[in-house]
C-alpha cells in the first residue's frame, strides 16, 4: 500500500473550487486506505497507515494513535467510518489552526 | 508548511477556508465565527458544484439552523467542519458505488 492510484479525477475537475477539491482529496485518501473487507470501513491498520503516511506533519495533532485504535475495539473487527475518519481530520484541521 | 501531503494540503485548504469568511466578533476574544450572511456567500462561491442548491436560500438557512448548535446564529469552526463532513459523507458513497458499478462492468 502506499502506492496510491485513486487519483482519478472527476471530469469535470477543472472546474471545481479548491474547497472541492480539498474536500475530494480527503474523500479521495479514505478510499485508498479502505481495500480490505469492507471497502467502506477503515480497519486500524489502515487508519495507522494512512495518518503515518498522509499526515506526516498534522498526526500529531489527531491525538495518540495507539489510544485511538485501542477505542476501536478488537483488531480483527474494529472499523472506521468515514463520519468518525472526517472528525478525526477535523481533530488535525485545528491542530493546525493553532499553530 | 511546505511540503505537506496531499492530504495535508486538503485539511488546511479548509482552514483556510474557514478562515476567510469567519471574523471575530468586535472586541471580544472569542473564537473566529462565520455569520450566516457570510455562510450564504462561502456555500455558493466555494461549494457551488457540490451543492447545487445552494442558491436556495431556504435550504442553506436550514442547514445554518441544524447546524448551529448553540444557537447563536453564527457558525463556529466546529460547526463549519460537520457541515462540510455531511457535505462529504454522502458524495463518498457514492464514489464508492460508482467505484463499485465499474468494476462489475467491465
Amino acid at each position: 500500500m502506499g502506492q496510491c492510484n485513486c487519483r482519478k479525477k472527476r471530469k469535470d475537475c477543472q472546474e471545481l473550487t479548491d474547497v472541492e477539491r480539498a474536500i475530494e482529496t480527503v474523500i479521495n485518501q479514505f478510499h485508498c486506505y479502505a481495500v480490505k473487507g469492507q471497502k467502506e470501513y477503515l480497519t486500524p491498520n489502515e487508519l495507522r497507515e494512512l495518518v503515518v503516511q498522509k499526515l506526516p506533519h498534522l498526526g500529531k495533532c489527531v491525538g495518540p494513535l495507539d489510544e485511538k485504535i485501542e477505542c476501536m475495539g478488537d483488531p480483527d473487527e474494529a472499523k472506521l467510518e468515514f463520519g468518525e475518519y472526517w472528525d478525526m481530520m477535523g481533530d488535525a484541521a485545528k491542530g493546525c489552526r493553532r499553530k | 508548511m511546505a511540503e505537506g501531503t496531499e492530504l495535508e494540503w486538503a485539511i488546511q485548504m479548509l482552514v483556510k477556508n474557514f478562515d476567510k469568511y469567519s471574523s471575530r466578533c468586535c472586541c471580544c476574544r472569542k473564537p473566529r465565527r462565520i455569520s450566516k450572511k457570510d455562510f450564504r456567500k462561502m456555500l455558493s462561491c466555494e461549494l457551488n458544484h457540490m451543492l447545487t442548491d445552494t442558491g436556495n436560500k431556504r435550504a442553506a438557512d436550514k442547514l445554518i439552523c441544524d447546524l448551529d448548535e448553540n444557537k447563536d446564529g453564527r457558525i463556529s469552526f466546529e460547526e463549519y467542519w460537520t457541515l462540510i463532513g455531511g457535505i462529504a459523507s454522502p458524495i463518498a458513497h457514492i464514489i464508492r458505488q460508482q467505484e463499485q458499478s465499474v468494476k462489475y462492468t467491465k
